[in-house]
C-alpha cells in the first residue's frame, strides 16, 4: 500500500509544487493585493474594502457581470450544441472528413486580434452583411446587432461560438470514437432511433468529456476579453464590457492593480460559489453509486 | 624553470587582459530600447534616433512591441525582475510617476540643465517629466489630439464653409452636408476616440479655462457649471450627425471615409495625416484641418531611463540620452513621425500647413492644453472614457446625469 | 456508413436490401456539414480575399469585393519585409523562436497532464482531490493577473528572460486544462482494466506506460491541439518571460497588425495572420490520421 502511494505521490509532486507555489500563492497574492492601494506596482499597505466599494459603485462593473452570464450561457450552450452536432455528423463516415474537421477547427488557431476585426467588419451594418444584402436589392434588410446596445453581446457570443465549437467537436469526436461500436447493434435490435441514442445513451457515456468541455468553455467564458476587445472594445458605450476586460484594463492600462485584483477576487468567489455546490452534488452522487455497488 | 614559467604565464595573462580590455572598449555601447513605434512611418521616424546612436558609437538594440499597453507591461515587468532596458517609451501620462517615486528611474537633471530643457519644453510637459526639481523623463514629441479633418470637395459640393470650431458654424456645415447625402461626421467608434472627440468639443466650447479648471484644479463650480453643461449638450447634439455604423468603427476607417469622399468631417489626432499621405492627398488641397478654437490639446511620448547596475550599460545609456535629446535628431524624428518636437525652439519649416499651425499654437502658452492623462491618474482618466462612451451611445442619458457623474468621477477619484 | 453497416449486421432478416447511396437523411447530413463549413469558412474567405487586394482596392471596395488580380505581394511582405520595429524583415524573424518554445512546452505539459490525470483517476489518495480542485479554481482567474507574482518567482529562480522561463510559464498555465482533460478521459476507462493489471502485479509506471498511454491516442491529440494552439498564439507571456533573444513570432505579428497610430495595411495584416496560424493548422490537419475509431475501444476490449 505504501509503495503504491509512493509512486503516485512522486508522479504528482510537480503538480503539487505548482499548485502550492503558483496557484495557491498567486490566489493568496491576488486576495492580499485587493486590500491595498497598489497602482503601477504592487504595494502592501492596507485600505480595507475601499477597492471593493469602488468596484461595486461602478456601472461598468455591474454591466460586466451581467454580460458575463449572458455571454457565458449563450457561448457554452452554443458551443456544446454546435460542437456535438458537428461531431455526430462528422462521425457518419462522410467524405472529406479531414477537410471538414480542419475547417471547423481552424478558427481556434487564429489570433483574435485579426479574426475579431473580420467579424466586426462583417457585422457592421455599413460595411458588412447588411450593406451587402441591401446592395443585392433587399433594401429593408436589417442586421445591426453589433451596434445595438441590447443585442451586441450576442454578436460577441456568435463569434465566440465560431471560435470555440470546433474544439468541442474535436473533443467529443475523440469521445465518440472511443465508444464501443457494439452499442449500435444493440440499439438497432431494440429499434431505438439514432437521435434518441445520441441523447439518451451516447451523451451519458460521453459525460466526462462533456464535463471537460463545460469546464473549458466556462473558464474561457469567464476569462475571455480579447474577443470583446477585438470586436466591440466593450461598446457601444459599455454595452459589451466583461469582467475579465475590466481586470485587464485596471491591471495595465489604468494602472490600478488594487482594483484589478479586487475584481479578480470577486470573479473567483463567484466561480467558486457556483462550482462548489455542483461539485459537492456530483461527488455525493458518486459516493452513493459506489456505495450501492458494494 | 618554475620562475620562468611563472613569468611567462603572468605575461600571457597580462597580454590576455589587455587584449580583453581593448576588445571591450572597441565593442559598441549596447542599449536596448522598448517602444511601440512599429508601423512603416513610425519606423522611419525612429530610425533617425537609432542611426544617430549607432553613428555615435552605440548599438541600438531594438525591442518593438506594438500597442502601448503591452510595451509598458514589458518594461515594468523587466524593471520588477531586475533586468531593465536602457530606455523605454511612455505616453505623456502619469504612468511612470510611481517608478520615479520608487527610485527606479535615472535622473536626467544634468542633461536637462545642460540642454536648457526648462526654458524650451512646454511647462505642462516639464511638470509631468520632473519631480522635486529633477527631470526623470525626456519628452520627444507632441501630438495634437483635437484636430478636425475634412474633405474639401465634399464641403464644396454641399455648399458648406469651413467652420472654426464646434459652434453654430459647424452645425450649419453639418446640416448642409447631411442634406447633400454624404455622411456629415465620422468618428472612431470606441471609448478612446469618442472621448478624444468629446475633449475636442470641450476645448472648442469651453476653452483652456474650463479645461484647466475641470481637469487641472478639479473645481466643483467648473465641473457643474453652465459651461460644462453646454459642452455635454453640444456633444449630445452631435449624435444626430453620425451614421448607424459608427460604433466599433476604427479611427482609420473613419478617416478613410473622409479620404474617399463619403464623409465630410472626422475628429482624430494628427496621426490621421499618415492615412491621408498614404492615399496621396495633400493638406490644404484635397483635405483640410483645423483645431477648434485654435487651441491645441497636446499629448505625446517621452523616454524614461531605468537605473542600471552595470557601468558599461550606463555609458551606453549616457550616449543614448545625448543622442535622443539632440535638436537635430528630434527634428528629423518628428518630421517623419508627423508630430512636432517637444520643445519650441526647433524649426519645423518646410512641413505641411497642419504642422505649421500646430507649431504656431504651441508657441502660445494660452493656446495649449495638456491631454487629460497628463493631469489625471490613469484610472480616473479611464473612468471618464467609460462615462463619455456610455453617454455618447445612450441617447436616453440626460445632460444632468452626465454632468453629475462626470463631476463625481473627478471629485472622488 | 457506420450506422448502415451496423444495421445490416444486426438485422439480417428484417433489413435485407442494401441502403441506397443517396437517401434524404444522407442529403440532410451533407447539407448540415456543408452549411456549417460555409459559416466557419466565411471569415477566412474574407481574410484571404482581403490579403490578395491592393490597399487602393481595400480603400474603395467593400469587404466582399473580389480582388481584381491575384496579388501575392502582401504575403511576401508579411513574411519577409513588413516592419516590426526598426528592422523590416517580416514575421519570419520569430518563427524558430516560436518552434523552440513550442516543442518543449507542449511535450512537457502534455506528459505532465497525462501523468497527473492517470494518477488522479486510479491512485486516489488524500489531498489529491483538494490539489486538483485548487488547480481548477486557478484556471478561472485571468492569467494576466498572475504576471507580477510570476515575474518575481521567475526572477528568483534566475530564469526570467530565458527559454527555460517561458517554457516553465507555459507548463504551469497549461497544467489545469491538461490535467483535467486526461483525468476525465481516464475516468471513462473501466476500473476492471486497472484492477486486472494490478492483479498481474504491474506497478504504477508499468500500467501507465504499457496500458494507459497506448489507449490515450485520441485524447493525446486533443491535448496537443489545445496546447499547440494556446502556446503558439500566446503573445503576452512570450513577450514578458522569454527575453529579447527568444521573442515568439506573435510579437512580430502583433507589431504588424496592432500598430495603434500608423497607417494600417489590412492586406499585409491578413496575410501575416494566416501565415502565423499555419503551424497549428498543420497540426490540426495531420492529427486527423489519429482520429480513428477503435484505438481506445480496441484496447479496452483487449
Amino acid at each position: 500500500m505504501l509503495m503504491r502511494n509512493l509512486a503516485a505521490k512522486i508522479a504528482l509532486t510537480p503538480m503539487m509544487i505548482i499548485v502550492a507555489v503558483v496557484y495557491v500563492g498567486c490566489i493568496l497574492w491576488t486576495f492580499r493585493t485587493s486590500f491595498t492601494s497598489s497602482r503601477v506596482l504592487p504595494t502592501y499597505d492596507f485600505v480595507g474594502w475601499d477597492q471593493y466599494a469602488a468596484l461595486f459603485r461602478s456601472t461598468r462593473w455591474i454591466v460586466s457581470l451581467e454580460n458575463m452570464f449572458i455571454f457565458g450561457a449563450a457561448y457554452i450552450l452554443g458551443c456544446l450544441i454546435v460542437g456535438y452536432l458537428m461531431a455526430i455528423f462528422i462521425d457518419q463516415r462522410v467524405r472529406g472528413e479531414n477537410t471538414l474537421r480542419t475547417i471547423y477547427l481552424y478558427p481556434h488557431a487564429m489570433s483574435f486580434i485579426v479574426t475579431g476585426l473580420i467579424w466586426q467588419w462583417m457585422l457592421n451594418p455599413t460595411l458588412g452583411l447588411q450593406d451587402f444584402v441591401r446592395n443585392l436589392g433587399w433594401e429593408s434588410f436589417s442586421f445591426n446587432w453589433i451596434v445595438d446596445r441590447d443585442l451586441a453581446i450576442f454578436t460577441v457570443a456568435i463569434a465566440g461560438i465560431w471560435h470555440g465549437s470546433g474544439f468541442v467537436m474535436a473533443l467529443l469526436l475523440a469521445g465518440l470514437r472511443g465508444i464501443d461500436a457494439e452499442i449500435w447493434k444493440v440499439s438497432k435490435i431494440d429499434g431505438i432511433p439514432a437521435w434518441r441514442m445520441y441523447i439518451q445513451v451516447i451523451l451519458p457515456i460521453l459525460l466526462p468529456m462533456v464535463l471537460t468541455c463545460v469546464f473549458l468553455l466556462s473558464a474561457q467564458a469567464v476569462k475571455s476579453f480579447d474577443i470583446v476587445v477585438a470586436m466591440t472594445n466593450g461598446g457601444p458605450g459599455i454595452a459589451t464590457e466583461v469582467p475579465a476586460k475590466y481586470v485587464m484594463d485596471y491591471l495595465f492600462e489604468r494602472s490600478n492593480i488594487g482594483r484589478a485584483t479586487a475584481a479578480a477576487t470577486v470573479m473567483l468567489v463567484m466561480v467558486i460559489s457556483i462550482a462548489a455546490p455542483l461539485l459537492y452534488l456530483r461527488s455525493f452522487r458518486k459516493e452513493r453509486q459506489s456505495g450501492a455497488g458494494k | 624553470m618554475t620562475i620562468q614559467r611563472l613569468l611567462r604565464t603572468a605575461t600571457l595573462v597580462a597580454v590576455g587582459m589587455v587584449g580583453c580590455a581593448s576588445v571591450v572598449s572597441a565593442e559598441p555601447l549596447k542599449a536596448e530600447v522598448i517602444h511601440w513605434w512599429t508601423s512603416a512611418g513610425e519606423t522611419r521616424a525612429l530610425k533617425q534616433f537609432a542611426n544617430a546612436f549607432n553613428a555615435a558609437g552605440g548599438e541600438w538594440l531594438d525591442n518593438a512591441v506594438a500597442g502601448g499597453l503591452a510595451a509598458r507591461q514589458a518594461t515594468i515587468s523587466r524593471i520588477v525582475a531586475g533586468d531593465p532596458p536602457a530606455a523605454a517609451q511612455f505616453n505623456t501620462s502619469r504612468d511612470f510617476e510611481e517608478l520615479i517615486e520608487r527610485g527606479l528611474l535615472r535622473s536626467l537633471e544634468l542633461e536637462a540643465q545642460a540642454g536648457n530643457w526648462r526654458d524650451v519644453i512646454p511647462e505642462s510637459l516639464v511638470r509631468l517629466s520632473s519631480r522635486d526639481g529633477k527631470f526623470y523623463a525626456l519628452p520627444v514629441n507632441i501630438h495634437g489630439r483635437n484636430w478636425v479633418w475634412y474633405n474639401t470637395q465634399v464641403l464644396e459640393e454641399a455648399g458648406a464653409t469651413v467652420p472654426t470650431g464646434w459652434g453654430d458654424d459647424m452645425f450649419e456645415a453639418l446640416d448642409k452636408v447631411k442634406a447633400s447625402g454624404k455622411l456629415p461626421l465620422v468618428i472612431g467608434g470606441n471609448p478612446g476616440y469618442e472621448t478624444l472627440f468629446f475633449h475636442s468639443v470641450m476645448l472648442g466650447v469651453g476653452g483652456v479655462d474650463l479645461w484647466m479648471n475641470a481637469y487641472g484644479e478639479r473645481n466643483k463650480g467648473a465641473l457643474t457649471g453652465p459651461a460644462m453643461r453646454e459642452v455635454f449638450e453640444t456633444y449630445g447634439r452631435l449624435r444626430a450627425y453620425v451614421d448607424e455604423g459608427s460604433p466599433g468603427r476604427p479611427w482609420n476607417i473613419a478617416i478613410n471615409l473622409v479620404i474617399t469622399g463619403k464623409a465630410a468631417f472626422a475628429p482624430v489626432g494628427d496621426w490621421a495625416k499618415g492615412e491621408f499621405a498614404a492615399a496621396g492627398m495633400t493638406a490644404g488641397k484635397e483635405y483640410g484641418c483645423f483645431m477648434p478654437g485654435g487651441i491645441m490639446a497636446i499629448g505625446g511620448d517621452v523616454f524614461i531611463f531605468p537605473v542600471l547596475d552595470d557601468t558599461e550599460q550606463e555609458k551606453a545609456q549616457d550616449l543614448l540620452i545625448q543622442t535622443i535629446a539632440d535638436k537635430k535628431a528630434l527634428r528629423e524624428f518628428n518630421r517623419y513621425k508627423g508630430s512636432v518636437p517637444a520643445r519650441v525652439d526647433v524649426d519645423m519649416g518646410g512641413t505641411d500647413i497642419c504642422a505649421e499651425a500646430a507649431m504656431a499654437a504651441l508657441q502660445k502658452k494660452e493656446m495649449r492644453a495638456p491631454r487629460s492623462s497628463m493631469l489625471l491618474p490613469a484610472d480616473t482618466d479611464g473612468e471618464i472614457r467609460d462615462l463619455i462612451s456610455e453617454y455618447w451611445n445612450d441617447p436616453s442619458m440626460t445632460v444632468d446625469e452626465a454632468v453629475e457623474r462626470h463631476a463625481e468621477i473627478l471629485l472622488d477619484g | 456508413m457506420n450506422r448502415a453497416t451496423a444495421s445490416a449486421d444486426a438485422f439480417p432478416v428484417r433489413v435485407r436490401r442494401r441502403k441506397p447511396l443517396i437517401t434524404p437523411a444522407r442529403l440532410g447530413l451533407y447539407a448540415f456539414l456543408v452549411s456549417a463549413a460555409l459559416f466557419f469558412a466565411l471569415p477566412l474567405f474574407i481574410m484571404v480575399i482581403t490579403s490578395l487586394k491592393t490597399m487602393d482596392e481595400i480603400r474603395t471596395g467593400t469587404i466582399f469585393t473580389l480582388p481584381m488580380a491575384f496579388n501575392l505581394d502582401p504575403w511576401i511582405k508579411a513574411w519577409d519585409a513588413a516592419c516590426t520595429g526598426i528592422t523590416c524583415e517580416g514575421i519570419k524573424v520569430g518563427f524558430w523562436n516560436s518552434i523552440r518554445i513550442l516543442i518543449p512546452s507542449v511535450a512537457l505539459s502534455v506528459t505532465l497532464g497525462a501523468l497527473n490525470g492517470y494518477a488522479l483517476s486510479f491512485w486516489k489518495f488524500r489531498g489529491a482531490n483538494i490539489a486538483f480542485a485548487l488547480l481548477m479554481t486557478g484556471a478561472f482567474v485571468p492569467h494576466q493577473v498572475y504576471v507580477f507574482p510570476m515575474v518575481q518567482i521567475s526572477a528568483a529562480l534566475g530564469i526570467f528572460g530565458t527559454l527555460h522561463g517561458i517554457v516553465l510559464v507555459h507548463v504551469i498555465f497549461g497544467l489545469p486544462v491538461m490535467t483535467l482533460i486526461f483525468r476525465n478521459y481516464y475516468a471513462g476507462i473501466p476500473e476492471e482494466i486497472f484492477k486486472a493489471a494490478r492483479v498481474d502485479g504491474a506497478g504504477f509506471w508499468r500500467i501507465f506506460l504499457t496500458i494507459m498511454l497506448p489507449m490515450s491516442t485520441p485524447i493525446m491529440i486533443v491535448a496537443v491541439i489545445w496546447q499547440v494552439t494556446g502556446i503558439w498564439n500566446d503573445f503576452l507571456f512570450g513577450l514578458i518571460f522569454a527575453g529579447r533573444d527568444n521573442l515568439p513570432m506573435t510579437v512580430q505579428l502583433n507589431n504588424i497588425v496592432n500598430s495603434q497610430f500608423g497607417e494600417r495595411e489590412y492586406n499585409v495584416n491578413m496575410a501575416a495572420t494566416i501565415l502565423t496560424a499555419l503551424v497549428p493548422l498543420f497540426v490540426y490537419f495531420v492529427s486527423g490520421k489519429w482520429f480513428v475509431r477503435g484505438i481506445a475501444s480496441g484496447a479496452v476490449k483487449g
